[in-house]
């Protein structure tokens, strides 16, 4: 094997075909990945998901605040699908069931840690929660 | 027309400040071709969309780019 097929299968790029659609508009993807590998890969559907390169999907800690968010994620990307291809009725289902997990996960993330969001009812108390940190991005 | 939650979408680990790499995300996140402007452009042109499918595919993708 040459130097170059050696570079070629370890930086993966015979997969990274992106300018090649990998999807018409005629198909039907009714295959998707669950919330939790959809969310590690930052897509739903394995008929688009290209790695980058030999990068594996980071895997997460499997914690309740991981699942909101990757339910969140799944309902978000399904939407953006839908957005396309509203006629999917499958798609539709599967954004119904996530959107009601991930506000289901919110609703039990926000009674236990505080508000999330400003209309949520444990806003609702004095002192007022809203401006208290931490903000997402500090520990 | 936007609430805003306050969680990330992915969760962030900064594990090490590099002032270099800031500056050019900066010019990603607020310069000419940054995610702002994008934003700016698609909720521009959401508006002379004929159609009702147009405007919320707009609506939604200029909320991605904020997001973003």
């Amino acid at each position: 094997m040459n130097n170059y097929q050696k570079a070629l299968d370890y930086y993966n790029y015979n997969n990274n075909n992106f300018n090649q659609p990998t999807f018409t508009k005629n198909e039907n993807p009714s295959a998707i990945y669950d919330p939790y590998q959809g969310f590690i890969r930052g897509n739903m559907f394995p008929d688009l998901y290209n790695a980058y390169k030999n990068n594996q999907p980071y895997a997460l800690k499997e914690d309740a605040f991981t699942y909101m968010d990757a339910f969140a994620f799944a309902a978000h990307d399904i939407n953006l699908y839908l957005d396309i291809y509203p006629d999917d009725k499958d798609m539709i289902k599967a954004f119904s069931d996530f959107t009601l997990q991930a506000d289901k996960l919110m609703e039990e993330y926000q009674s236990k840690y505080g508000p999330l969001v400003v209309n949520n009812k444990t806003n609702m108390v004095y002192p007022w929660a809203w401006d208290m940190g931490p903000w997402p991005w500090e520990n | 027309m936007w609430k805003y939650v306050k969680k990330l979408q992915y969760p962030v680990n900064i594990r090490k400040k590099d002032l270099k790499m800031a500056k050019y995300l900066y010019s990603q996140y607020g310069g000419p071709d940054s995610e702002l402007s994008a934003a700016l452009r698609y909720l521009e042109q959401r508006y002379t969309m004929p159609d009702d499918r147009g405007k919320a595919l707009l609506t939604d993708i200029a909320t991605e780019e904020l997001a973003q």
